[in-house]
């Protein structure tokens, strides 16, 4: 029986100081977010600098970013929700129902992985010019897209996997395996592209091994009948009630990613239907996403750090450690997106030129960056208090700011402003989504501290 | 003697928690209800409000963790650990084993029937009553009319249900789940709590 193993609480959290425990939360989640960030970077910059392959090639890459956007969704359905389950049981201790948890997460992972695989594999070419590719890029996007969707299944299981072991207590093997995950992409990548001249085919097929072999090793771990929870015969078979449970759990970040992907369709075609060049604007978007993307998750391991010690607090009625670890960390993330917007902004040439030699591509891809960064710095601040909202528990708010920003402000804009002022309106659509986002979270983060200020006074005047 | 726990769920409106104390005040031993979130938050260094907000409800703040629009897989994945309705459900069943390894105690509710599977003496019960006079009981406490009052327990016999379901490995008010179901409408509160307090004695030879 309980033996007082591990007690859930670290009380760490509400007596060591906070700018020490923000170090100590987020530099393991932002060295996570940042391995995963370059791991959506490496094919873009490998690609773009295979000799004699231009703009076609990167623009046929970025409309392959929404594909992967949707094989996220049905990842993270099934793997958010089986970790979330599974984490719950091993809180019980109870290894008997997680280990079946574990078995039915490794079978629907297969089963959702193929099924995707196959879909996707049969309409391809439809998929892809509805995703914005043009009969010019369409080669370069089937043949990434077959590789990748071959391996669609070790993908599946390689993230799947890597959720377990999270939940499992092995948080540090997890992100060695994330890292060892990239690292070997950016060995193998060149290796595949321009040593084995295999070209764009080669970035898909890095990719896929190196999961492949970051799959053997984690595999390997899982199945140490040391462990309490391990793979083990006669777990795989589907429980409908385990199946139900994940996919209850699964749902919303289903649905999130799935928004994600609709938003990038909606901007590739807006590019392709308004602009000069549909092909050179959709490859520039892919850029300065891109790059606009590595500080957004830096942020977001940032702010990965600072959901326990707010959670915490908020709990223990820490009102003055709340404050300081919110406007640290709204600081910290404010500073990280201010030097993206430096970069983005002054130097948007050298940033291009790292994911393409082609002149016309470099131009286009810099002025998308300026546009696009125009209001970066106030990004961090959104998304850490964004995150903060969730940490405290107020989900709903926390839902509402981050749909404005990312789809609720975003999407009508795509849509109309184009209509005015032509392919411009899709670009300038997304900085002024930050800004109203940024305004609507400042006033409701004000809003919020006005309430906590009058149920402060409120109870002095009580007592 | 070991401990004794007694694990109780009930429908909304059907006794229970009268028949627990009663059963608590025979054998002399303590009773738990949302005592236990006291209990929690005192070990955990939490506010009970906290413990209070997430009592008996399902997680749904890790719905929110999942809004990071941005997010890759490999990001939702490396998420969730603020605090939870999860992580204070595993602090208050750590509570409620401590509470059972220490001292033998009655508590109500909060899966302890799960919870607490492994106590080598842990009686699991189940209480339910006829709907009129589950109706007619939640009327009288809340003082609301009988359309209100059935309300009132439709929503928490499905808040309870989807708790429980969410929380453990059994299904609430499935007889396989407990030992021992009993409508405590035929014999009144008084009476079903003598038989539950002789079902003890005899399963104990106390």
């Amino acid at each position: 029986m309980s033996n007082n193993i591990e007690k859930k609480v670290p009380t760490e959290l509400g007596t060591e100081k906070v700018g020490k425990l923000l170090m100590l939360y987020a530099i393991p989640a932002i060295i996570a977010q940042t391995a995963a960030s370059l791991y959506n970077m490496i094919d873009s910059v490998f690609i773009g600098h295979i000799p004699d392959v231009g703009a076609e090639a990167i623009s046929g890459l970025a409309t392959t970013f929404p594909f992967m956007n949707l094989s996220a969704a049905f990842g993270a359905m099934v793997g958010v929700g089986g970790a979330t389950q599974l984490s719950v049981r091993l809180g019980q201790r109870d290894y008997e129902s997680a280990k079946n948890i574990l078995g039915n997460l490794v079978t629907l992972n297969i089963v959702v992985g193929v099924i995707f695989a196959a879909i996707s594999l049969l309409f391809l070419d439809e998929i892809l010019f509805f995703f914005g590719a043009s009969n010019a890029t369409l080669p370069f996007a089937r043949d990434f897209m077959i590789v990748i969707l071959i391996g669609n299944p070790v993908t599946h299981m390689y993230f799947g996997i890597n959720a377990a072991l999270r939940a499992s207590g092995h948080p540090k093997q997890a992100m060695y395996a994330t890292i060892l995950t990239v690292v070997m992409n950016i060995i193998l990548a060149p290796v595949f592209i321009y040593l084995l001249g295999w070209g764009i085919k080669g970035a898909a097929i890095a990719t896929i091994l190196s999961q492949c072999i970051t799959l053997a090793w984690q595999t390997k771990l899982l199945s140490n009948p040391d462990e309490l929870l391990h793979l083990q015969r006669g777990i795989y078979k589907l429980k409908k009630d385990i199946v139900k449970g994940i996919l209850a759990i699964g749902m919303s970040p289903f649905f999130i990613n799935a928004a994600a992907c609709i938003v990038v369709i909606i901007i590739n075609k807006g590019l392709r239907s308004y602009g000069e060049d549909g092909d050179i604007s959709i490859a520039a978007y892919g850029i300065a996403n891109r790059m606009q993307f590595i500080f957004v998750m830096v942020v977001l391991g940032l702010t990965q750090g600072m959901q326990p010690i707010v959670g915490y607090n908020y709990g223990a009625k820490r009102p003055d450690r709340v404050k300081r670890a919110l406007t640290l960390t709204i600081f910290w993330g404010t500073l990280v997106t201010t030097f993206g917007f430096v970069i983005c902004e002054f130097f948007p040439e050298t940033v291009a030129m790292a994911f393409t030699t082609e002149p016309v591509l470099i131009e286009q891809s810099a002025w998308a960056m300026r546009v696009m960064s125009a209001f970066m710095p106030l990004i961090g601040f959104q998304l850490v208090t964004t995150n903060f909202f969730q940490s405290i528990g107020m989900v709903n708010k926390s839902i509402f700011l981050s749909l404005t920003r990312q789809v609720l402000l975003l999407i009508p804009l795509l849509l109309i402003l184009p209509l005015f002022i032509g392919e411009k309106g899709v670009w300038y659509s997304m900085p002024i989504s930050d800004a109203i986002a940024a305004v609507l979270t400042i006033v409701m983060l004000a809003i919020q501290f006005k309430e906590w200020k009058r149920e402060d006074v409120g109870h002095t005047i009580q007592n | 003697m070991k401990n004794i726990v007694i694990a109780i769920g009930r429908e909304l409106g059907s006794g229970g928690k009268e028949i627990a104390e009663i059963l608590a005040a025979r054998l002399g031993i303590k009773f738990y209800d949302k005592k236990l979130l006291e209990v929690a938050a005192r070990e955990s260094g939490l506010d009970t409000t906290v413990f209070e907000n997430a009592d008996e409800r399902e997680s749904h703040s890790f719905i929110g963790n999942m809004f990071s629009i941005h997010g890759s897989l490999a990001n939702v994945l490396s998420g969730g650990s603020c605090m939870d309705n999860d992580q204070l459900f595993a602090i208050q069943s750590d509570a409620i084993r401590d509470l059972a390894q220490t001292e033998s105690c009655i508590i109500v509710g909060r899966c302890a029937e799960y919870v607490l599977r492994e106590h080598p003496n842990m009686v699991s019960i189940f209480i339910t009553a006829d709907s009129a006079e589950r109706i007619k009981r939640v009327m009288e406490r809340e003082k609301a009319s009988r359309e209100e009052a059935a309300e009132i327990i439709a929503k928490g016999d499905k808040r309870r249900r989807q708790y429980h379901d969410y929380y453990s490995t059994g299904k609430w008010g499935e007889a396989r789940s407990y030992d021992l179901c009993i409508n405590s409408s035929h014999m009144g509160i008084e009476a079903t709590a003598e038989f539950l307090y002789s079902y003890i004695r005899q399963r104990f030879q106390l």
